[in-house]
């Protein structure tokens, strides 16, 4: 499936073809950057009740890795401290509370939807969607009423 | 950013595939729309059947999320049929249905509007699953996909 990205890449002229790939990656980086600092921040709580969403968070970065290297780019480096989390990752490091764990999920699903339109390949968008699906679900178990994470 | 040569060689792969007649003309927006519409109207009226205000307000959601399908233009589908027994089980298993229709349609939509709209309506899908598995006694978060695919 990967390989339908370079498909579409190439049905296009060279210099459009290069700018979306560099777009591609460059939103790639993006997100896995964010999901591997989230990963980061929920096991820097220690909470047995993040464990679940920093597995989920390593999930999707090995997801989204696979699409990057397809486009010959490797993978960002993981943090290495608190100081290298984007500020909602941040929070949740630091106050490890659930109403920062739910600020980093509404925003994660944000910046998927923004995203989408950077991602040429329909693979890639599968998997961004798909994920941001993800992120949905994980602020329905943050809610102490599940209705109200419904936006 | 610089595009490395495995992605051209990667690219040149796709066209060679593409080449072979592997890759079907996408059809149009609309067609790709009419199944997430069909999902959608069909939820309405098993989420009808689901009691209290579990249902009222997730048939209202799929209310709204049918109705702004239509006037982004999606076509017409069949229906799928509500299967019958428990209304909480039932409307489950159409939400994952309708769920995997947005993710067919996620990849291929043209129109960034309705690529947006079908990812909310994704979203949105996996958040109805999650509170519908909590109902029903079972994990609400069972994988990092939603999807069902396991990396």
């Amino acid at each position: 499936m990967l390989a339908a990205g370079a498909v579409v890449l190439l049905a296009r002229p060279a210099g459009a073809a290069a700018a979306q790939a560099e777009d591609t990656a460059g939103a790639l980086l993006e997100l896995i950057a964010r999901e591997q600092a989230a990963d980061f921040a929920y096991r820097a709580t220690g909470a047995r009740r993040f464990a679940r969403l920093a597995q989920h968070a390593a999930e999707h970065a090995r997801a989204l890795r696979a699409h990057l290297e397809s486009v010959g780019r490797p993978a960002p480096a993981p943090p290495g401290a608190r100081g290298d989390l984007d500020p909602a990752a941040a929070r949740v490091a630091s106050a490890g509370g659930g109403a920062a764990a739910i600020a980093l999920e509404r925003e994660l699903v944000t910046v998927y939807a923004g995203a989408l339109d950077r991602l040429y390949d329909p693979s890639s968008k599968r998997t961004a969607a798909t994920i941001m699906a993800g992120h949905g679900q994980q602020l329905v178990v943050l809610h102490r009423d599940p209705l109200q994470a419904l936006g | 950013m610089v595009i490395t040569r495995r992605a051209l060689v990667a690219a040149g792969a796709g066209v060679l595939v593409a080449g072979c007649g592997a890759a079907e003309p996408i059809p149009p927006d609309a067609e790709l729309l009419g199944p997430v519409l069909a999902s959608e109207r069909a939820l309405v009226d098993a989420y009808a059947r689901v009691e209290g205000r579990l249902g009222r307000e997730l048939a209202a959601r799929a209310r709204d999320h049918a109705e702004r399908l239509a006037r982004a233009g999606a076509g017409p589908a069949s229906g799928p049929a509500a299967p019958g027994g428990d209304p909480v089980d039932a409307a489950l298993a159409l939400q994952r249905r309708s769920m995997r229709a947005c993710v067919g349609a996620v990849g291929l939509v043209r129109e960034p509007a309705g690529r947006a709209l079908v990812a909310e309506v994704l979203t949105a899908g996996a958040q109805h699953a999650a509170i519908l598995l909590a109902r029903l006694g079972r994990d609400p978060l069972p994988t990092a996909f939603p999807d069902g695919r396991t990396a």
